[in-house]
């Protein structure tokens, strides 16, 4: 008996044969599972949201694909002050249908000045967005060059809401020049001359199930809701939202 | 012993990266940005005046010559013996501060359609002047994107001519 123990390769051989009957019977139980279960399907959730642009062909999806056209501005032979311009921008919501899950969404807004990189001493509040009703905006994320706007009701799989309405720039701007004095005259230049308005849409999605703790692992933002799924956000930080 | 540690504090590392991997994987997102660009010029136009004298009548048009739209009012400079009278003509109208103003805004190189034409008379005999001052202004919108001018900005040239006897 002693002679056994002491064996190392009858202990492999019989570690071996233990292991390999193991496998096969397992790999048969799980054949015989595989064909008994063949017309289970099981598919994870999948979150999905994208930004929409009306253009004269309807609504076209940007983003990855290419950038905002201000297609009513396009149309003027130049971007003219003051005028408030249609630009329908809308959030759809295109998760897989097969899952159809509801998402809250949120539209970062950044917007500033632009030339040969970001004009930072002009004023980006003299770039007017209009955004459409129903978007609160959580003033304790904002400044003069970013704006957050959060849906407070789910988005449904396949719904879509309208966010942006028009562009305008301030008359003001008109007003603002600055001037280079000489013995003989006065120069007057526009600072906002040959500059570029930028404007940067980031829109962001997460899950509406545990809905509270979603939103902070996502956003980073407390928000409290009527529900722990799918419910309406009643609350971001410490400010009521309606 | 130093080798059961070393495993000890392995076990430990892997327990507490699996467990911090978790949450940050547990909620389903997801975002898409996109940005765009419109260009601004800003600047003002000169504008330039043609004039014409025919039996002590003034007959003016007056020129964009700048890259902007621009709106155009003139004014005549006259001795009080002079009397000013202004012909009827389509997009001219004086106003209550005795410029007259054209109604429509200029495109860059464009000019007035009809000709601002102001009848001259002296009650006084003598040589005198009238000299028409012309201003631009550029144009600007409301939020209907309907075409406006802000005379308080203006940019000015003027016109002298000795007329009369």
């Amino acid at each position: 008996m002693k002679k056994f123990y002491k064996n190392p390769l009858l202990i492999l051989a019989l570690g071996l044969l233990i292991i390999s009957a193991g496998s096969i019977s397992a790999t048969r139980a799980a054949m015989d599972y595989q064909s008994a279960a063949e017309s289970v399907n099981f598919s994870t959730a999948e979150i999905s949201v994208e930004i929409k642009e009306l253009t004269d062909d309807g609504y076209v999806t940007i983003g990855k694909q290419g950038g905002l056209t201000f297609p009513e501005v396009a149309k003027d032979d130049s971007f003219k002050i003051g005028k408030k311009y249609k630009e329908s921008v809308k959030l759809v919501n295109n998760s897989n249908e097969a899952t159809g899950y509801s998402e809250y969404v949120r539209v970062v807004v950044r917007k500033s000045w632009y030339k040969d990189g970001k004009s930072t001493d002009l004023d980006p509040s003299l770039i007017n967005l209009e955004v459409a009703d129903g978007w609160y905006e959580n003033k304790a994320e904002g400044t003069s060059e970013q704006a957050v706007y959060y849906r407070l009701t789910p988005l449904g799989c396949g719904k879509e809401a309208e966010f942006l309405k028009s562009i305008s720039v301030d008359n003001k701007i008109t007003n603002l020049v600055s001037t280079k004095e000489t013995e003989t005259s006065i120069e007057t230049e526009y600072l906002y001359s040959e500059e570029f308005v930028y404007i940067q849409l980031q829109a962001d999605a997460v899950q509406t199930h545990n809905a509270e703790d979603a939103i902070y692992a996502a956003w980073g933002v407390k928000a409290k809701c009527d529900a722990v799924d799918d419910g309406k956000i009643i609350k971001i930080g410490d400010v009521a939202t309606q | 012993m130093k080798r059961k540690w070393c495993l000890v504090v392995a076990a430990a590392i892997m327990l507490i990266s699996v467990n911090a991997v978790k949450p940050a994987m547990a909620y389903f997102t997801d975002s898409v940005a996109t940005e765009g660009k419109i260009k601004l010029k800003l600047g003002d136009s000169i504008p330039k005046i043609d004039e014409k004298v025919e039996n002590m009548t003034k007959k003016i048009t007056i020129t964009n010559t700048g890259d902007y739209d621009i709106f155009v009012r003139a004014k005549a400079l006259a001795p009080e013996s002079c009397t000013i009278t202004l012909t009827e003509m389509e997009g001219w109208s004086k106003g209550d501060d005795g410029y007259y103003y054209y109604s429509k805004p200029l495109a860059p190189k464009a000019a007035t359609e009809s000709q601002l034409i102001l009848g001259i008379n002296n009650s006084l005999s003598g040589s005198f002047n009238v000299i028409i001052v012309q201003e631009a202004t550029k144009v600007l919108y409301d939020q209907d994107g309907k075409a406006y001018a802000d005379w308080n900005a203006v940019v000015a040239t003027e016109n002298s001519y000795s007329t009369g006897n």
